[in-house]
């Protein structure tokens, strides 16, 4: 039975999107869908499917179908516009394009903790104006590797518990991957780019609640406590230690160790950068194959 | 004269009681696009227009932009004569590489653009080739 069905669905035609513009131009727009076919996976120019397939959604009052086409669009181009198109189509997508890019800001409200070895409670509220289907947070709480945390709905939030592994958190990270209806899938931060999350301890002020900045923790190795308290029972036990000026240059040893490191950092990634731009700089090849709508 | 004389008789005679026949023919002669296009010219362009805009298919098959517009960013350019209709695949060389190309088709006949294509999205590596398929529809 499934074997059936999938090759059902490898028999179905790619999404014809020039024919689905000249469809949707005519008005004929049950026919420009049927064109494009069920999504937009399998054509070389999946933006411009996606922009055909919303307009023609509009055009038929589908509104959630419409946004979800552009919030498939907007994942492949963010910055994706529709030049000359009626201003109702422009606000749609306006609307849509706010709503995305918030969600590519999403962040996790501050975690408030009672007591070490609590779980986190992780809460996000994604806006409205693309209905969200499933968030998943990805927690990098002691520098071990992100954990797949996904959340579940609660109201207009989404939210989940995680207890965090063993030990004290050393810069706690984290980055949001969003899926909204339709399935376009929209991130804040990356395993690359992670985001800092904020974690306090809740027994005390709200000034503890304040985003210590990572900075702080791993270039001076200073325990939390010292900068703000609350979060001294999550932060790694630390001894503080002073550092010892070096006899020649009256630096700190740690220093030189750091600009040392800085430095060869931005060698290889001096390096790195002409190898992939002379990579970028030299050209390539397109084979066109040339077809005929009567053929 | 004499023929004018004729001419008016004949005339004449047409208003008498005969029904006049009237014939009228349209003839469709609908060559295959594929047999008329004699030329073909292919463009490589940028995602972007230099105002910062996308560049979608939809303007250029419409038209709204023309090929040489100076805000396109043309990455390549091929004229080919298609004379050999078995001639089907074409090669644009020196693309810059990148994500996002346009590749824009363009088929003439004596000068007269006959149809169309465009695909976009098209993501080129360096030193690499990428195969694309461009339909060519008939320009109204």
């Amino acid at each position: 039975m499934l074997s059936l069905v999938l090759s059902a669905l490898a028999a179905l035609p790619p999404p014809d999107v020039a024919q689905a513009q000249r469809l949707y131009q005519q008005a004929r727009y049950p026919q420009a869908l049927a064109a494009l076919g069920p999504d937009c996976l399998d054509t070389s120019s999946p933006g411009e499917c996606e922009r055909v397939r919303a307009s023609t959604h509009v055009a038929l009052g589908e509104d959630a179908a419409a946004r979800a086409a552009f919030a498939r669009m907007l994942a492949l181009d963010p910055r994706a516009e529709l030049p000359g198109a009626s201003p109702k189509l422009q606000g749609v997508l306006r609307e849509v394009k706010q709503a995305y890019e918030a969600l590519t800001a999403l962040s996790l409200a501050p975690v408030r903790v009672a007591a070490p070895g609590s779980p986190w409670r992780l809460e996000v509220a994604p806006p409205a104006g693309l209905p969200v289907e499933r968030v998943t947070v990805y927690v990098d709480a002691a520098r071990l590797g992100f954990e797949r945390v996904p959340l579940t709905a609660r109201g207009t939030s989404f939210g989940a518990d995680y207890r965090p592994p063993a030990g004290a958190p050393v810069r706690p990270a984290y980055f949001v991957e969003t899926v909204v209806a339709g399935g376009a899938k929209v991130t804040s931060g990356s395993s690359a780019v992670p985001r800092d999350l904020s974690v306090a301890r809740a027994d005390v002020g709200s000034a503890t609640t304040a985003v210590v900045p990572a900075e702080v923790i791993t270039a001076a190795r200073v325990p939390l406590a010292a900068a703000t308290g609350g979060t001294a029972a999550l932060a790694p036990p630390v001894t503080p230690v002073a550092p010892a000026p070096t006899a020649a240059t009256g630096m700190p040893r740690w220093g030189i160790w750091a600009l040392a490191g800085g430095a060869a950092a931005a060698l290889a990634g001096g390096v790195t950068w002409a190898v992939v731009r002379n990579r970028k700089s030299e050209p390539g090849r397109i084979v066109v194959g040339i077809k005929f709508e009567d053929q | 004269m004499p023929r004018l004389l004729f001419l008016f008789g004949l005339a004449l005679a047409a208003c008498g009681d005969g029904a006049v026949i009237e014939l009228s023919a349209t003839v469709h002669a609908d060559a295959l696009l594929k047999d008329e296009v004699k030329h073909l010219t292919l463009f490589a362009f940028g995602p972007q227009l230099s105002d910062g805009k996308f560049l979608p298919c939809s303007i250029l098959i419409e038209r709204v932009i023309r090929p040489l517009d100076p805000r396109l960013e043309q990455l390549a350019r091929t004229d080919v004569d298609f004379s050999d209709p078995a001639t089907r695949r074409v090669t644009l060389d020196g693309v810059t590489a990148g994500s996002n190309r346009v590749v824009y088709v363009e088929a003439t006949a004596s000068g007269v653009a006959l149809a169309n294509g465009c695909t976009d999205g098209v993501t080129v590596d360096a030193g690499q080739i990428t195969t694309v398929d461009v339909m060519l529809y008939r320009l109204p």
